[in-house]
């Protein structure tokens, strides 16, 4: 394997005709690491990952691999391996046949054999040398294009949805086989994913995208507590967005007519905010105590958790989602609870997100 | 980016080949139709045809029989269609082979046994009180038999797609059989029935075998055209009457291409195939009805095949090979059929090699989508030229000293080229849609590894189409062999063609001698179809083959 090397993409933009899919992105994929390029469909990423892949040529912008400026560079030149979502194996060769495709010129037979066997026991399917695609299954399938593309000895391997055609079960345990042997091989990797969850359970660094832009690139730890937007918040796990006004230092009302503590130092009194928390920071309090007074109602059980749905008493269309402990008794449907809200828990976003408020019903209970 | 320009470039080549085959030819076909007879741009050829007393007459019989040949076949081919797709019927194997034998057999030799049955020695004319076959009604039959199996392979193709959910979804509402078929089967073959009616209407506009064998003075346009070029040399009214010819046509694939672009997909990936269910009444009514259809046809052949082995019809029916002594008659003898076998193969090398280059330029290649989209829509044109037409226009443009391509003229060159041209969109169509059904991500996935596009197509795409691409060679085999209008007005004094031999043969009188020729033509595109499906059989197994089955584990697969 190649050393590991670092990809840093800077301004990139793409167009096609009058609609922008890239506008400006610049990121760094650091060596050796799993960048992890979400959002929801049509937000640039799989343009994105073309462009560095050399499928495609940005209108603005420019691409480095190691240092390297291979934005002018042919696919093939660029050393990049990559991982297609339909796996693009060739129905019509062999297991063996697939993988020495991409090996340089000038091996002999014996030694495009030995490396055959060697990557095939790396991907943990050896001696299927001779089967032919077809008769493989998904997850065979996946691990041959992943040999397939290493077997050029890329310096970046590029993912696009490699989860995306097989079953929820076996998802599951092949992303953690992925990860596994991305972290053993330490090849820099770029993967496309429209699952967050997936994204926060194996990447080093997220990437979220939105809109052909990127909206926040760092560590699942900061993008799930920190989120530097609301649609951070809403995308990447679940979260209630509610839109807010400061009404004094340290102050703010939550649908303009619940006060609720709240550090709003960066804002101004009067000024517009969207509040963003996530379902299980929010407490519940049963019977009278302090906090919004809400009613429950929806209940669903979720294995660990009880995930509850509360309407804010006196508020029209005012929903709140929160998730308790399964062990601990969840109040029934109909049950007038308090609902509190820890500042610190809370983040808040300058500008009233209208749309988030719809979008974030959907998100929340996914 | 440096593979975008050798794909443009790809393209433009796809596209200039068919311009100068197709285009170029046409364009000379309207310019002569408004040229005179001093070489003067004018109307007056034009107006000379349009007002002669026959041609009123040929425009209404070309109409009449078109309507009545496709208001028969139609039913027909449905009721065929329906019995080998949808029904739980026996022998369907046997069924299918006897209904598409028309396709494998020249155009003329349905007329030529209708003279054997019902001509002015019939062995069934008796019954009929002496009224033979001649005239609109033998022309008619001839082309109902001819035409019947190109709409019996449209429609079987569109019957064969079915939803299952959707006919148990019926039968949970409680729709009867009858209902099921109006409100579900019908409406998904709506477009295939369009199309069927199109290729049949094209198809009978433009044959020249049946008028000319059973027609008598049943005139149609072909036969204008045909006595226009033949007999008297006049270009002027061939050409407007080529037009004749050419604007139904056009008209016709325009609207059949607008119905096929506005259908929505009826099979989705969630579809479950249909399997049909026995139903004691449907299938005795259909079978009776798709049996004697395909009885009825291997009655026309096997009434040819007597006619050829037998001393002398109906004289003298002691069987005897004399009629296959060929080189005794004029029209070309033995050589003849060897020399379609060689136009039937070089057609089919260059054809199915120029078919799948377009198709993979304009379906798989990095070309400006622009250049695609024009490429793919020229590729459409040749479906809507009648072979006659074709023929004319091809003498009027390669019989141009000043054309660079004037050397093909009076040569084997033309015949290749014209066979080509006429029977290009089927295989056009058919290798576009087997590239279209291939992974999308293959190419990028070339790109990657490395190698260029060039090696993906030899080493993935074209293996992949292997199968497909026997197809076409076996259809443009069976085309060229088949075809007599396109190359009537083409074929050089010294390189005579079977299929046109059985019409000179069948104009000098010697009928035996032609239908042994038939008979000859067929059994050689038995033997085409039959090698094809072995080599396709092959190719197909060797895909599948693995080292060993499908393995334990989970059933995902990628496609």
């Amino acid at each position: 394997m190649s050393e590991a090397a670092s990809v840093r993409v800077q301004g990139l933009s793409r167009r096609f005709g009058t609609v922008t899919a890239l506008n400006g992105v610049g990121f760094t994929a650091p060596a050796g690491e799993l960048t992890c390029l979400i959002g929801p469909s049509g937000c640039g990423k799989t343009t994105l990952l073309r462009l560095i892949a050399g499928l495609d040529a940005p209108s603005e912008g420019a691409i480095e691999i190691d240092g390297q400026d291979v934005t002018r560079l042919s696919p093939a030149q660029r050393g990049a391996g990559m991982v297609f979502q339909s796996y693009a194996l060739f129905p019509n060769m062999t297991v063996e046949a697939n993988i020495s495709y991409g090996m340089k010129r000038g091996l002999s037979a014996r030694e495009m054999s030995a490396r055959v066997d060697q990557l095939l026991e790396t991907v943990g399917l050896p001696g299927l040398n001779h089967r032919l695609p077809n008769a493989l299954s998904g997850g065979q399938q996946q691990r041959v294009a992943i040999a397939r593309a290493l077997a050029p000895d890329p310096r970046i391997l590029l993912l696009d949805e490699p989860l995306a055609a097989l079953d929820p079960q076996i998802r599951e345990r092949l992303r953690v086989e992925l990860k596994s042997l991305q972290h053993r091989l330490g090849v820099t990797t770029i993967m496309v994913t429209h699952d967050q969850e997936e994204a926060l359970a194996i990447a080093d660094r997220i990437v979220v995208m939105r809109a052909g832009r990127i909206e926040q690139a760092d560590p699942p730890e900061t993008v799930y507590n920190l989120p530097a937007s609301a649609f951070v918040a809403g995308f990447v796990g679940a979260a209630n967005v509610i839109p807010a006004t400061v009404s004094a230092p340290g102050q703010i009302q939550l649908f303009g007519v619940r006060s609720l503590a709240a550090a709003t130092a960066d804002f101004a009194i009067g000024a517009s905010v969207t509040v963003c928390v996530r379902p299980e920071a929010v407490r519940l309090e049963q019977g009278e105590g302090r906090g919004v007074s809400a009613r429950i109602v929806a209940r669903q059980f979720a294995g660990a958790t009880q995930k509850l749905e509360a309407a804010l008493e006196g508020v029209a269309r005012a929903r709140v989602s929160l998730e308790v402990p399964a062990d601990r008794p969840a109040p029934p449907i109909g049950a007038l609870v308090h609902l509190d809200f820890p500042a610190d828990r809370l983040r808040l976003f300058p500008g009233a997100e209208a749309s988030a408020v719809s979008a974030q019903d959907e998100v929340a209970w996914t | 980016m440096k593979s975008r320009i050798g794909d443009n470039a790809a393209a433009v080549v796809a596209m200039a080949a068919l311009g100068a085959f197709l285009l170029a030819p046409l364009a000379a076909l309207a310019l002569q139709a408004v040229t005179s007879d001093d070489g003067r741009i004018g109307l007056a050829g034009a107006v000379r045809y349009l007002t002669s007393p026959g041609l009123a007459h040929s425009l209404a019989n070309t109409l009449e029989l078109a309507v009545a040949v496709v208001a028969t076949v139609i039913p027909l081919a449905l009721l065929t269609a329906f019995a080998l797709e949808r029904t739980a019927l026996p022998f369907k194997g046997f069924l299918t082979a006897a209904t598409g034998v028309p396709l494998l057999i020249p155009s003329l030799l349905p007329a030529l046994a209708l003279v054997y049955l019902f001509g002015r020695q019939g062995l069934l004319t008796p019954l009929f009180g002496g009224q033979t076959i001649y005239g609109a009604q033998g022309v008619y039959l001839a082309d109902v038999i001819a035409t019947f199996p190109h709409a019996l392979v449209i429609i079987r193709t569109a019957l064969s797609a079915a939803d299952g959910r959707l006919y148990e979804q019926a039968a949970l509402l409680g729709a009867k059989s009858w209902r099921a078929f109006l409100t579900i089967t019908l409406p998904g073959v709506r477009h295939g029935l369009v199309a069927a009616a199109t290729a049949t209407f094209s198809l009978t506009i433009a044959d020249i075998g049946a008028p000319k064998v059973v027609g008598g003075n049943f005139d149609v346009l072909a036969l204008d055209i045909f006595k226009a070029v033949v007999g008297r040399q006049d270009f002027t009214v061939a050409a407007a009457a080529s037009l004749f010819l050419l604007t139904p046509s056009l008209f016709a694939v325009a609207a059949e291409r607008m119905a096929a672009r506005k259908r929505a997909a009826l099979i989705s990936s969630r579809s479950t195939p249909f399997t049909p269910t026995p139903n004691r009444v449907r299938d005795v009514a259909v079978g009776v009805g798709a049996w004697t259809i395909a009885l009825a046809i291997l009655g026309v052949l096997g009434v040819c095949q007597m006619a050829a082995l037998v001393s002398r019809w109906p004289y003298d029916l002691s069987l005897s090979l004399a009629q296959y002594d060929l080189d005794r008659v004029d029209g070309g003898g033995w050589s003849a059929l060897s020399n379609s076998v060689l136009l039937g193969l070089t057609t089919a090398t260059l054809g199915t090699a120029f078919a799948f280059f377009a198709a993979w330029a304009s379906e798989r290649s990095k070309a400006t989508p622009a250049l695609r989209q024009a490429l793919s829509a020229i590729a459409l044109a040749p479906a809507a030229v009648p072979g006659l037409a074709l023929g004319v226009a091809y003498v009027l443009v390669f019989n141009d000293p000043a054309n660079p391509l004037h050397i093909l003229y009076g040569g084997f060159g033309i015949l290749i080229a014209v066979s080509v041209t006429h029977a290009f969109t089927v295989a056009y169509l058919t290798c576009a849609a087997a590239l279209k059904s291939l992974d999308a991500e293959f190419e990028a996935a070339g790109d990657v590894l490395g190698g260029g596009g060039a090696r993906l197509v030899a080493r993935v795409i074209a293996p992949l189409c292997a199968p497909t691409l026997v197809e076409v060679f076996v259809y443009l085999f069976v085309a060229a062999t088949t075809t007599v209008s396109a190359v009537v007005f083409l074929y050089p004094p010294d390189v005579k063609l079977a299929s046109v031999a059985i019409l000179n043969m069948d104009d000098a009188g010697d009928i035996a001698p032609a239908a042994a020729m038939g008979m000859l033509i067929v059994y050689v595109n038995l033997c085409a179809r039959g090698l094809g499906l072995f080599a396709q059989t092959l190719l197909k197994r060797r895909r599948t083959s693995s080292a060993d089955a499908a393995v334990s584990g989970d059933p995902a697969r990628a496609h």
